[in-house]
């Protein structure tokens, strides 16, 4: 029933003396690092001991993405260069990106929330696990991957894509549980008929859906679609990744590890802690990562944190799903992408003009972005080979800042609106999975 | 060399007509005109009578538009002709990226429009062609067809 | 509601840009905006003046291509958010601007942008709707510098 009873049926209280003591170590991580030291010290937090209560967290200010992307590459290393054995980076809003440290001691830890995680679904040694998520500096591939060969499960390290090697995998080896984005989910069941495979070729059993929101419609729709369990996952890269919040057997909201993340509610425009049991953005207090110790960070993830108690025993609260973003930040396929990214890209290319547009809709069950841009007048030169390789141009260069391949359409002068806010430039036409 | 209007256009319905009416509407002429797909773009070129005067009015519209230097050569209407002159240049290394024709007078005359690639670098173009036997319309002259 | 603008055909060499202000400056025509946009080859010259007419006439008898547009004139607050406004009133109804560019001078303590829009009516429709002053041909003409 529990990887660790011990700790996932903590009482309230115990579980808040361990967490002031892990937030008390983990500020004296965190003195250690250029970022901290100057930002602590300004609030008055000199060392552990300024941290009494677990209250006392309001002292530490937020940090923020933009934080990270500034203190890129080392500003928030806390450990010897030497100590680290692992490191992730994801793209920022802009060209920079954001880097998170991880020693053994850190890995150990993370790949053991991500068993305990996995174990809550009732997957255990015998099943065998199918990795659909990219490999990479992508968490959601590496972390589950752990997590699930510390269970003991059998690892297909798929990474995504490629449906019918997916299906052939699936079979070959009867895969029992899945790890997969909801958009994939739903692709793959419509290519079912095309690769002329039915379900009865398969004993899938369970599916951990995450990497982007979808609805309690779309589990239920996925579980009938397949036959299955679905849980819900949660995770970031800041926080480690997966395994930050995971369903359990009874599928009401995930379990966020409170013994390793502290959390909060706050209100995105007051950034004051929102009490009771209210929607706002979530904040995470990392309570052991030593390698890159991150405080009160804000995720602009929207959701509630439930403390009504859950059936099957665990004591530590569970987050709903997410319903929105405090910025505006697009989830594509999976892949977080800014408009600032593209914006960006576009910015740089002299043959288009500042004005752009970015739609994003489905095209089937997966996620297509269309990035529209208008040519500028004055740059063109009649020729049909400028406007394929100017299309070509950007296309590329798109590809590499946000990983995934728009469509790029080219428009007349005038033909898209005029705006000032990047916001504004954003088409979201899918429907809520 | 003459000189062709090319302009850039969405592939949506209306295009075309919203061109020729700005056009009519300025009193010119079009003499030829073909368009390149590009599946959600295209290009229409055209040889219209004052080309200037033609990207003015597109131009103040807001279209994307761009005068091209082409080669117009006039070609008497006989079989033979259009494979003397492609010869022609594939023997002196000119590109042709587009071309279009048409004949004006029937069994006499047909016009033909290359657009040659790297115009520049093949100055003296306009004699080779008319060593071959064929004539070069230059502006005017073409515009007045 | 609608003011004409003059565009130029102006080909890259020096002193083109002179010799049109030049020939204006001679006949007596204030330019009141102006906007260039060069390619390769040439350029075009946008220029609001307060005798549009006047001034097509006198750079075509100097053999130089010209045409005549119609366009808006439009107030804006010259403060932080005053443009954002007016372009956020246009989206909302759907107008497509086809280019814009400023005045040089300001009539009141205001800017002044000018507009092509493809539907001038209903632009200008819109912008009085919502309280945002156009400036008249006459009001142009009489402006002192």
């Amino acid at each position: 029933m529990f990887w660790n009873k011990e700790l996932e049926t903590i009482d309230r209280q115990s579980l808040e003396v361990l967490q002031l003591q892990r937030l008390k170590e983990i500020v004296h991580y965190a003195l250690q690092t250029p970022f901290y030291k100057k930002r602590l010290t300004k609030a008055g937090i000199t060392s552990p001991d300024s941290i009494k209560t677990l209250q006392d967290i309001k002292k530490i200010p937020y940090t923020t993405k933009d934080d990270l992307r500034e203190c890129y590459p080392k500003g928030m290393l806390a450990v010897a260069p030497e100590q680290v054995v692992r490191l992730h980076t994801s793209s920022g809003t802009t060209g920079i990106p954001t880097v998170i440290y991880h020693t053994q001691e850190d890995i150990n830890n993370w790949t053991d929330l991500v068993a305990r995680s996995i174990y809550a679904t009732g997957a255990r040694k015998g099943d065998v696990f199918q990795n659909m998520m990219t490999y990479g500096m992508f968490t959601g591939g590496l972390g589950l991957h752990y997590g699930a060969e510390r269970v003991g499960m059998m690892v297909i390290p798929a990474s995504g894509g490629n449906t019918k090697r997916q299906l052939q995998l699936m079979k070959d080896f009867s895969t029992t549980v899945l790890h997969i984005t909801p958009s994939y989910a739903l692709h793959i069941h419509s290519k079912l008929e095309e690769f002329e495979v039915t379900l009865k070729d398969f004993s899938l059993k369970k599916a951990f859906l995450g990497a982007e929101p979808y609805s309690e419609n779309t589990r239920k729709k996925i579980e009938e679609l397949y036959g299955i369990e679905v849980y819900n996952s949660y995770g970031l890269s800041e926080m480690n990744g997966p395994g930050v919040a995971f369903e359990c057997t009874c599928k009401t909201g995930m379990h966020i590890w409170e013994d390793s993340y502290m959390v909060e509610v706050i209100d995105p425009r007051t950034t004051q802690t929102i009490s009771g049991e209210a929607e706002g953005e979530i904040v995470f207090t990392n309570l052991l990562r030593k390698a890159t110790p991150l405080l009160r960070y804000r995720t602009r993830d929207l959701a509630t944190v439930y403390s009504s108690p859950c059936p099957c025993g665990r004591t530590h609260r569970r987050l709903s799903r997410i319903t929105g973003r405090s910025d505006d930040m697009l989830i594509i396929g999976g892949v977080n992408v800014f408009p600032s990214q593209i914006e960006e890209v576009i910015m740089k290319i002299p043959e288009v003009g500042t004005n752009y547009q970015i739609h994003v809709t489905k095209d089937g069950a997966l996620d297509k972005l269309i990035v529209k841009v208008e040519i500028y007048s004055k740059m063109f030169t009649g020729d049909v080979r400028q406007l394929d390789s100017i299309k070509g141009k950007i296309k590329d260069q798109l590809r590499a800042s946000i990983i995934i391949n728009p469509v790029v359409e080219l428009h007349e002068p005038g033909a898209l609106p005029v705006f000032e806010g990047k916001a504004q430039r954003v088409v979201d036409l899918r429907p809520k999975m | 060399m003459a000189k062709q209007l090319n302009i850039f256009i969405e592939n949506r319905p209306g295009r075309l007509k919203s061109i020729t009416g700005i056009l009519s509407e300025a009193g010119l002429n079009i003499h030829a005109f073909t368009i390149q797909d590009r599946g959600d773009f295209g290009l229409i070129k055209l040889i219209v009578d004052k080309p200037k005067e033609a990207y003015l009015a597109l131009a103040d519209r807001g279209f994307a538009c761009a005068l091209k230097d082409i080669v117009a050569i006039s070609i008497d209407d006989r079989p033979g002709n259009l494979l003397k002159l492609t010869t022609l240049l594939y023997d002196h290394q000119i590109n042709v990226i587009d071309a279009y024709g048409f004949v004006i007078e029937p069994s006499k005359r047909g016009i033909c429009c290359l657009e040659v690639e790297n115009l520049k670098n093949h100055p003296n173009i306009d004699q080779l062609i008319q060593q071959a036997g064929f004539t070069i319309l230059e502006d005017e002259k073409l515009y007045e067809i | 509601m609608k003011i004409k603008q003059v565009s130029v055909f102006l080909e890259n060499k020096k002193g083109r840009l002179l010799e049109v202000c030049s020939l204006l400056g001679k006949s007596n025509i204030n330019i009141r905006a102006l906007s260039i946009a060069e390619t390769e080859g040439f350029g075009v010259l946008r220029i609001i003046v307060d005798k549009p007419e006047a001034a097509v006439n006198v750079l075509r008898s100097s053999q130089l291509v010209s045409n005549l547009t119609e366009v808006i004139a439009v107030e804006v607050e010259d403060k932080p958010g005053g443009l954002a406004r007016i372009l956020d009133i246009l989206e909302h109804n759907d107008i497509n601007i086809e280019y814009m560019y400023g005045f040089i001078e300001k009539f009141s303590e205001n800017a002044l942008m000018v507009f092509r829009f493809d539907d001038l009516e209903k632009a200008a429709g819109i912008l009085k709707a919502n309280s945002i002053k156009i400036l008249t041909q006459a009001e142009l003409g009489t402006a002192c510098n």
